[in-house]
């Protein structure tokens, strides 16, 4: 027992100073509600992967934002049924239903194409979006803008 | 004789008037019980669903989990209804992932469509692989375009939450059709 006790408080305190240098974590990005009678819908594209390749979201051929990696926007709307498209050399619909007062989420992911990579618009979830939490920056109004002819 | 007459007219004049009709007294009308907007109700998955097979604008069957006994309603586990496929797409080459939004549309009670919103599904998202598909599409060239997402599946038995749309008086009366009134043609 007595030698128990030394080893047990050494290994103690050899396990302390890894606990202590775990980062702290870090607050979700925080998301305000829709505005009445509206709902909203959350787009994010992580970072990594073909940061060179366009995100562009549209909405009946209009755009609606463009997302960068390590971006994100909100787009409140109207309740109901709303499609959205990315495209480049082939165009990914979502097709997503809005409910009033709520937040809907959505992620934008390259994946490999023939020529460039593709950009493909998935559902996500709250817990995935606030895994980026810090990460994750608002879209600015100069990234949003129509700059590439796609 | 006339004497006898105008008594008996005199009579009749002077007879009480019958008592006015009284304003009918409105019915105590029962208590209306009201299922309010967004309460909660606990359903499960009667038909799975599969982004191998299912399309957009699919139905699919669903059913009470747990009754729901508030003052004045009533409504049995069991009561079944039905969803929609709002969003399918199948896995893909390249690591891409099935992807599935259902959505709740009613539980049918008495015939009459009891409207549902705000579907939440418990199951984990299908497998993304576009990552991995990718790195190896560098290193190895169009081999990457071999690997697939996994499938989105929803089986028959998953729990699920929905909401109810708006506050239905019970029990739910059926909607009368609205009729257009055609104008006169001149």
């Amino acid at each position: 027992m007595k030698i128990i006790l030394p080893v047990a408080a050494a290994l103690a305190a050899l396990a302390s100073p890894a606990i202590a240098a775990e980062p702290a974590p870090v607050a979700p990005t925080a998301i305000a509600a829709p505005p009445e009678g509206k709902g909203q819908i959350v787009f994010f594209r992580r970072g990594g992967i073909g940061p060179l390749i366009s995100c562009a979201v549209s909405e009946n051929g209009a755009r609606v934002s463009r997302l960068p990696p390590g971006k994100y926007f909100v787009l409140v709307t109207t309740p109901g049924a709303h499609s959205y498209t990315v495209s480049s050399e082939a165009k990914d619909t979502l097709n997503l239903e809005v409910e009033a007062g709520e937040t809907q989420y959505a992620k934008c992911n390259i994946r490999m194409g023939i020529v460039a990579g593709r950009p493909n618009l998935a559902p996500s979830t709250k817990e995935e979006f606030d895994k980026g939490a810090g990460k994750l920056k608002l879209v600015e109004p100069e990234d949003a803008k129509d700059d590439d002819k796609k | 004789m006339r004497l006898i007459l105008l008594a008996v007219l005199a009579q009749a004049v002077a007879l009480p008037e019958a008592p006015a009709a009284q304003p009918p007294v409105a019915e105590a009308s029962p208590a209306v019980s009201l299922l309010p907007a967004l309460t909660m109700l606990k359903l499960e998955m009667v038909d799975g669903v599969s982004t191998r097979t299912t399309k957009r604008g699919d139905r699919f069957a669903i059913r009470l989990a747990e009754a729901i006994d508030l003052p004045g309603i009533s409504l049995p586990a069991g009561t079944t209804g039905h969803g929609e496929v709002v969003h399918a797409q199948k896995a893909g080459a390249a690591g891409r992932a099935g992807e599935l939004i259902l959505a709740a549309r009613c539980l049918e009670v008495k015939g009459v469509c009891l409207k549902l919103r705000s579907l939440k599904v418990a199951p984990p998202h299908a497998t993304e692989r576009s990552d991995l598909a990718l790195a190896v599409g560098v290193a190895a060239g169009p081999v990457g375009f071999l690997i697939s997402g996994g499938h989105r599946d929803v089986a028959a038995g998953t729990a699920l939450t929905a909401l109810t749309a708006e506050n239905t008086p019970w029990p739910p009366q059926p909607v009368a059709p609205q009729v257009q009134q055609q104008e006169p043609k001149p």
